[in-house]
């Protein structure tokens, strides 16, 4: 969980100001998705591990973070090939079943894969470098809805001790002579666990309530006022548009060169 | 000293239907102590929620520096009159420590400058400064206790109400909140706490106030803490020092409640040669 939260990233890259990076990072996935060349987006990868190696994060560090999607951006990856139609390159049979491989679908799993991946190495170089925190007061210095932020805020903050809850609970059932592990289909157990689930939301809701009472007890009244601002450095905007620069010039780049190359194969 | 805080016989039921409280009256002295006593259930929290402006008076009235408590002095309330609740897992809920002390200030619309000095304050009182970048996440229970106490400290509001501060600390987290709670008194402010121990009301408070059933059964000071009466129907206990006392009655003395008192009456016997040494 350390890496949600605060971070001590002294290069340039952590330096940055948490807006600038926002919204350049977010217009840097928003242009490359449009993207639907595979060179492109290899490129803009390579581009954003670039940023992070100077910023010392390793590679190892991404390549952890894609298996975030693994369960279900794998899954699309394997199976897009054979769903799409197109020129067949393999045929499998399994028994009666046959699985042919198009290279319209390969095209497409590799793209997806890779925009999935594009997205995730941005958000990863943008959280180690600037932390959740900060990156949570940055948007709300860039005056995103407050109650938007206090969502994100909120879920992150609440998840472990909603775990926690549950996990004493489950303790305190087994403490008790509860057995799990017999099929879910058994009726006591349904019922054991159906109520313990009831009794959770029960408790997130209020916790939910008294949180909001603590908040309205330090003079929250939906909105808060002044933000904490400090303006940001000539640089910051240099570097943000920088890295929207060679998302543009990928695009570009690729639109008459590099697609024309692959279509070529 | 003038009543910083004034309450006159409010009644509070629940939306459920729960009365929890059924006229209490009591008035606090600015720059007093006070330990609201009482068994599970006999309204302590319900009332502290009044003395913030978030529950209003559904019947009585509740003012605090003379001016009531309503709809539209709440605001000003909350600012006047600082609440630490019981858990601090619902009061510390930004993603930092510094952004949590920070969120009172923030919502009172001081300058940026003044949060930052305001926060600085607060956590070095707490002395939880060097834990200003972390996630609450990662803090011991007192430690969120301590953040959660900050928090209000940065609003530097006149009165400080905190209910059960010392539930579920550790013996060095609950030293370290009295300890806080006596840098407060020195600086004048005004505390409330709402608490089962009687031990620290009665080496802490100058001022006890012993709730049951939504009522005020005794106001006054430690000496409540020692009569039979009082404490059976509130089902308190005696404080640990007097208890010893309270056995010895052939001694005939005023049974001391505090440590302090205890010695003193200790040394007293020895110098009369009650004690032989
Ligand atoms: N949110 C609520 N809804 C309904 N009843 C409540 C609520 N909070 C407290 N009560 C009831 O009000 C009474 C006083 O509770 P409380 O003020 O929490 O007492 P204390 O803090 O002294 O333990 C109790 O009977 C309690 O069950
Ligand atoms: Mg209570």
């Amino acid at each position: 969980m350390d890496f949600w939260y605060s971070v001590n990233n002294n290069t340039w890259m952590g330096r940055l100001d948490p807006r600038v990076k926002i919204v350049s990072l977010a217009g840097f996935i928003f242009i490359m998705m449009s993207s639907d060349s595979i060179a492109a987006l290899l490129g803009g990868m390579t581009f954003i591990v670039l940023l992070g190696a100077l910023a010392g994060i390793s590679f190892t560090m991404f390549l952890k973070r894609l298996l975030w999607i693994l369960p279900f951006g794998g899954v699309m990856a394997v199976i897009l090939p054979f769903v799409v139609p197109g020129a067949a390159i393999a045929q499998f049979h399994l028994g009666t079943l046959e699985l042919t491989m198009s290279v319209e679908g390969m095209t497409r799993a590799a793209l997806l894969t890779l925009r999935m991946g594009l997205g995730i190495f941005a958000v990863t170089l943008l959280i180690a470098t600037t932390g959740f925190g900060r990156i949570m007061s940055g948007l709300r210095q860039m005056h995103v809805p407050y109650v938007f932020v206090a969502i994100i805020e909120f879920t992150v903050r609440y998840i472990n001790v909603l775990l926690d809850e549950l996990k004493t609970m489950s303790l305190a059932r087994k403490a008790r002579g509860f057995e799990s592990g017999r099929s879910f289909l058994h009726r006591r157990t349904f019922a054991t666990l159906g109520s313990q689930v009831g009794v959770l939301f029960m408790r997130a809701g209020s916790r939910g309530e008294r949180v909001y009472q603590a908040m309205l007890s330090r003079g929250y009244c939906g909105e808060t006022g002044a933000v904490l601002s400090n303006g940001f450095r000539l640089l910051d905007i240099g570097l943000g548009l920088g890295i929207l620069a060679v998302a543009m010039f990928l695009q570009v780049y690729d639109a008459g060169g590099w697609q024309w190359l692959i279509s070529l194969k | 000293m003038a009543n910083i805080i004034k309450v006159e016989n409010l009644f509070f039921t629940y939306s459920d239907g729960t009365r929890a409280l059924n006229g209490v009256s009591f008035a606090v002295e600015e720059g007093s102590r006070v330990a609201m006593l009482g068994p599970n259930g006999a309204g302590k929290s319900t009332l502290l929620l009044h003395l913030n402006g978030l529950h209003l008076p559904q019947q009585g009235s509740v003012s605090v520096q003379g001016r009531e408590v309503n709809k539209k002095t709440e605001k000003w309330v909350r600012t006047m009159v600082g609440m630490v609740f019981q858990d601090p897992d619902n009061q510390v809920f930004s993603s930092t420590v510094w952004d949590d002390v920070s969120f009172g200030p923030v919502n009172m619309g001081l300058s940026s400058a003044e949060v930052t000095s305001r926060v600085s304050k607060a956590l070095h009182a707490v002395g939880m400064y060097e834990y200003k970048d972390k996630p609450p996440y990662h803090l011991s229970y007192g430690q969120k206790k301590r953040v959660a106490i900050a928090g209000i400290l940065a609003m530097e509001p006149g009165v400080i109400v905190l209910d059960e501060p010392m539930a579920y600390l550790d013996p060095s987290g609950k030293e370290q909140v009295v300890n806080i709670l006596d840098e407060l008194h020195q600086r004048g402010i005004t505390i409330i706490i709402a608490t089962h121990d009687v031990d620290l009301a009665a080496e802490w408070a100058d001022h006890i106030i012993i709730v049951k059933d939504g009522r005020v059964l005794a106001d006054g000071g430690s000496e409540l803490l020692i009569q039979k009466k009082i404490v059976e129907e509130a089902s308190l206990t005696y404080p640990l020092v007097s208890r010893i006392f309270l056995n010895i009655p052939e001694l005939a003395i005023t049974v001391p409640r505090t440590v302090n008192q205890a010695v003193k009456v200790i040394r007293n016997l020895i110098k009369s040669n009650a004690i032989k040494q």
